[in-house]
Order: C-alpha cells, then structure tokens, then sequence
C-alpha cells in the first residue's frame, strides 16, 4: 500500500455484485457521490489498515430506493464470485484524492473528541458524536457531570469550530441542558 | 384525499399555547414534546423543540421549509450509527 492508513477516508461501503462483469454495487458514505467519478484507485478493505489498492475500471451512478447506488468496477475484479468476495468491505480513498475543505468546511469525524465551551468561554464538556439527523446535523455533547445533552449544528447554536485548538464554541438555550 | 382545510392542520392544543407563548415574549427555549403528530405551522419557524423518538428526546430547530410537515419526521426512531471510529468523507 503506497499510503498512510490515517490519511484514507471512508467513502462507501460494498453491498453486492451486480451482473457478471464483476461490477460491484456501492452505498456511497460520501456527502458527494459523485466523488466516485474524479478517483483514479481506490483502497478496499476491512479497515484502513488491512485495505488495498484498485484501479477504477468504470463507475456509474444507478438511482435506488435509498438514494444514489454507485455501480463500481474495479481492476482485477471481473467475476461475479470476486466481487461477491468483495461484499461489506468498505472503500477508502486518499484525503488528497478528494476535494480540498473549504474555508470554514470541517470533516464529521474531525469533531468528535474536540472540548465544547459556551460563548462566555466556559467549558461545557467535550463532542462524543456527530449524528446526521433528517432536519440537521445534531453534536452529542458529555457534560463534564457525565450528561449527554444534544446541539443541533446550525449558525444558531454552533457558533465557531476551531480544530488547532480543540475547540467548539457553542451558544446554549434554556431547555437545552 | 388529504385532511379537510374546515378543521386546519393539527397541532396539540398545550404545543400551540407554548408556542404562543414563546411568541409573545420572545423568548428562546427548547419545548420539549411528545407529539410527533403536531404539524409544524408558521409560528414554530424560528424555534427549537426537543422531539421524543421513543428513547430520547432529538432537538429539531425549525425552518421555513419543514412548515407543513409533522414534527415526528425530523426525529427517527431507527438510527444506525455507522462503524466505530470510521473516518468518513463526510462535512459540515
């Protein structure tokens, strides 16, 4: 493998063969499906580190029920039985692969762990998770008295995000905590 | 055939008058709620409610664009949390 295992993100997962041909059906984990369409390889594999390198043969978009279905053909896969070996192992590509952040623009999973503080500077706890919600995106945040509260991630209540420092400054309303 | 406009959207009469209340004072509170069946009005634009899904309580801050849906749509009740520490391309 030519790269670091932490510098690959998770962009979609296996679910099936599709056809002969080797073609794979992909959910994608991307906000972007059509990120598929500008990679050249790919990393397939249980988890970063045991994951490896696929040339990309063809991919088109296919839509489902449940969204987008990304159909992946891969180099070195041009059965139905290999790709049906391929199932529910998740694809990586190369952080610079993809689209650079934009100013202001954080990755989901960069979040969790960072402390939350409220506007006054006062520390409320630290993020556990980041859930993705139908209306909005929705911080968990531990409390430093072991409570989980929840903030929707929205201008309102999210009012800076500051990755060097750790830190998330919150605006917090009454009911809330 | 959609709910007659005779008897207008519903909305848990005790949800209206919080709201209403809100409204008046202008205030900013979390309301939590039961009722995933109250229709989201024009008055709840603005406004933040803590909706049960069955096990907890999910905050749902209301735009203009969720006016006539149910409040219950925006809180699932099924929710599959993904692979521990996968790092996915996902923003915000």
């Amino acid at each position: 493998m030519s790269t670091e295992p932490t510098n690959l993100r998770e962009i979609g997962r296996i679910v099936a063969a599709h056809g002969v041909m080797g073609e794979m059906k992909v959910a994608p984990e991307t906000d972007d499906p059509d990120r598929f369409l500008h990679l050249e390889v790919v990393f397939v594999g249980q988890d970063e580190i045991s994951s490896s390198i696929f040339e990309i043969r063809s991919v088109r978009m296919q839509p489902s029920k449940h969204g987008i279905t990304v159909i992946l053909a891969l180099e070195g896969i041009s059965d139905r039985d290999s790709a049906n070996e391929q199932r529910q192992m998740r694809i990586f590509a190369r952080e610079t692969d993809l689209p650079s952040l934009n100013p202001g623009e954080h990755y989901l999973s960069d979040l969790i762990g960072l402390t939350v503080k409220s506007v006054d500077g006062e520390v409320i706890g630290r993020v556990l998770d980041v859930f993705e919600f139908p209306a909005q995106h929705v911080l968990s945040v531990e409390l430093s008295d072991g409570r989980e509260i929840m903030i929707p991630a929205i201008p309102e209540f999210l009012r800076n995000i500051d990755t060097d420092r750790q830190v998330v400054t919150v605006s917090v309303i009454e009911g809330m905590c | 055939m959609s709910r007659s406009l005779k008897k207008g959207p519903y909305v848990y009469y005790k949800l209206r008058l919080k709201v209403d209340e809100l409204n008046k004072s202008g205030k900013k509170k979390v309301v939590k709620t039961w009722s995933r069946a109250s229709m989201i009005t024009p008055e709840f634009v603005g406004h933040t409610f803590a909706v049960h899904n069955g096990k907890q309580f999910i905050p749902v801050y209301i735009t203009e664009n969720m006016v006539g849906h149910r409040l219950g749509e925006f809180s699932p009740t099924r929710h599959f949390r993904g692979h521990a520490g996968s790092k996915k391309d996902k923003r915000i």
